[in-house]
């Protein structure tokens, strides 16, 4: 898949996991994994770009003697879903464009 | 490779990373080899499970890059709007002294071209005075000839003829000089003009 292609949609995973429920870097990782393919270095970057852009929050919990962070979803997250699904259309209509014309 | 060597190892390659993004980046991962040991991995194991240290690394310092470059460029953006807005200030103030220069060096111009263009009207006026010469002199010779006063007839026909020559090498001169003149009077409207608008092929 192309790389920025497959960063943008990471992005978007990364976000519908934590809209069903807070999660930590691990548990991301398992849950996006059976769709598309993500490593610890990939989730890294797109965990900080999205607590830049204020899209995730982060707050810290105690598990087994240590500390885990987790990433809960904000307004601003919910909203770019949405603007992925909205915008999904477009992409589905230059998708049929593209294959059509290789069709003849 | 044990959680220690593998974070010596990250720390060595992220010493360029400001401390708190290295400190970031070091509880992120231990988080994630925490969780792989919690998951019945040994600790070798969980560190081979993760990705080599020299592409994370590699990937970190990239990431980092580009945040870098983009803040640097929000940066530049600001500055020019601070100057432009210091720009404004300036002319605001200096108002006084920059519309007199200004004015004055305006009026300078304004009168170079006012000399220009008389002189295209004096090279035309030349052939045209010579011309009249030529016709007077060419038209009244033949009255002193038939009054009899054939010198007075000859000189003045002479005259005639010398003045149509010099008509005719006049006009070639007029309209060759009238067009540099012409062209110079051009060439001075674009200098001014691109002294007050904006080049547009900056790169």
């Amino acid at each position: 898949m192309d790389v920025q292609l497959k960063k943008g949609l990471l992005e978007i995973c990364v976000l519908a996991v934590l809209e069903r429920e807070d999660s930590y870097g691990y548990q991301i990782i398992k849950d996006i994994s059976p769709y598309i393919e993500i490593s610890e270095s990939t989730l890294y970057p797109i965990l900080k770009r999205l607590d830049a852009s204020a899209c995730l929050a982060t707050y810290s919990v105690e598990h087994n003697g240590r500390l885990r962070k987790y990433y809960r979803i904000t307004d601003l997250g919910r909203a770019r879903i949405k603007e992925f699904l909205d915008g999904w259309d477009d992409v589905m209509r230059v998708y049929q464009f593209i294959a059509g014309g290789r069709d003849q | 490779m044990t959680k220690r060597q593998f974070f010596d190892a990250l720390s060595l390659r992220l010493q360029s990373l400001p401390k708190e993004e290295l400190n970031r980046t070091i509880t992120y991962y231990n988080e994630i080899l925490e969780d792989y040991m919690e998951d019945g991995m040994t600790e070798q194991e969980a560190v081979a499970q993760v990705e080599d240290v020299d592409t994370i690394a590699q990937r970190i310092l990239e990431e980092n890059a580009a945040e870098q470059s983009a803040a640097s460029q929000v940066v530049i953006v600001h500055k020019e709007k601070k100057r432009t807005w210091l720009i404004v200030l300036l002319a605001i103030i200096g108002f006084p002294i920059w519309f007199p220069i200004l004015m004055a060096f305006l009026s300078v111009i304004f009168s170079v071209i006012c000399v220009l263009f008389s002189v295209i009207i004096t090279l035309l006026c030349i052939p045209v005075g010579l011309a009249g010469g030529a016709v007077g002199g060419i038209c009244l010779s033949p009255i002193f000839f038939a009054t009899g006063n054939v010198p007075k007839g000859l000189i003045l026909l002479g005259g005639g003829l010398i003045c149509a020559s010099l008509t005719i090498l006049a006009i070639f001169a007029a309209v060759y000089l009238t067009k540099w003149t012409w062209r110079l009077i051009c060439w001075i409207c674009r200098k001014l003009k691109g002294l007050f608008t904006r080049k547009k092929a900056v790169a």
